[in-house]
């Protein structure tokens, strides 16, 4: 069930996640919407290197660190923001943390990172797939942010990019405790 | 379904280097009898003794037996398996 702003507030409140810096504590202001929390752009602007003469195949190992080291990291500053070029693909991360632990006795809850609608009309996606913020995760936030508008797009730090939907989980997360005992091999005991 | 148990934080061996963004390590676990990576804020890293150790979940024992594997839920999916479950050896695993 989607919470709404009074819940999001309730929820920050009573720890059962967190969002920092802080949204404050009127609901009836941004970065509050009805049903979902704003979040805003960082200033790190992540660009991958398109000259790389190889294929990405992500079934070898060590992956993370080749994108680390095949992308070049902008700072961005309101007198230097980022020109998103039509058609330019850019990682960027939210300014806010987030934390939906599963460390406590519940109630346990995720969130789905939408875009905006204002943006949305510029032709700008802010995510692909994979919006699922899981119960467990804890971090900012990185969005995969593409220009499919008509014209070139103007990336400022700490504008309003997206926005968090808050669900509550049903259920505690689990996992079977004795899956593994006694085994030194994934294809289990024989 | 039997045997179900609560996950609680534990800390995982890893190595680490530069992620793409400030705030972010690369991590990179051996695990299911290979290297899996995917990126991590810098809070869930800590460093004993010059080892690298990331905040994760598991239900493992408190005392696991040497050579048993422990199934551990990291904080996002890695990116050779698409899965955020891993199994790593016991010994690499301790409670939080």
């Amino acid at each position: 069930m989607i919470l709404s702003n009074i819940e999001i507030l309730n929820c920050l409140e009573a720890g059962h996640f967190k969002i920092d810096p802080s949204p404050g504590a009127d609901p009836g202001k941004s970065p509050f919407n009805t049903s979902a929390i704003d979040l805003h752009l960082s200033n790190q602007i992540i660009v991958p290197k398109t000259d790389q003469p190889v294929s990405v195949d992500l079934s070898e190992g060590g992956i993370a660190k080749y994108l680390a080291n095949n992308s070049d990291a902008h700072s961005i500053t309101d007198h230097q923001p980022y020109q998103l070029s039509r058609h330019e693909f850019v990682l960027a991360n939210t300014v806010e943390r987030v934390s939906f632990s599963l460390s406590n006795d519940g109630p346990f809850f995720a969130a789905r990172v939408e875009g905006r609608s204002s943006l949305a009309r510029c032709g700008i996606l802010v995510h692909f797939t994979a919006p699922v913020i899981h119960a467990g995760f804890e971090g900012t936030i990185t969005l995969e942010i593409t220009n499919l508008g008509f014209a070139t797009f103007t990336l400022r730090p700490g504008m309003a990019i997206c926005q968090l939907v808050i669900e509550e989980v049903k259920g505690k997360p689990m996992m079977a405790s004795s899956q593994f005992q006694g085994q030194s091999s994934p294809a289990g005991n024989i | 379904m039997s045997d179900i148990g609560t996950l609680q934080e534990v800390l995982v061996e890893c190595n680490t280097s530069k992620g793409m963004f400030e705030n972010e390590v690369a991590v990179m676990i051996e695990a299911n009898d290979r290297n899996v990576s995917f990126f991590a804020d810098l809070s869930l890293i800590s460093k004993n003794e010059n080892i690298d150790s990331l905040r994760a979940y598991s239900t493992c024992a408190e005392d696991p037996k040497s050579g048993q594997l422990v199934r551990v839920l990291l904080p996002t999916e890695t990116f050779e398996t698409g899965s955020r479950w891993i199994d790593v050896a016991s010994q690499k695993v301790r409670p939080l």
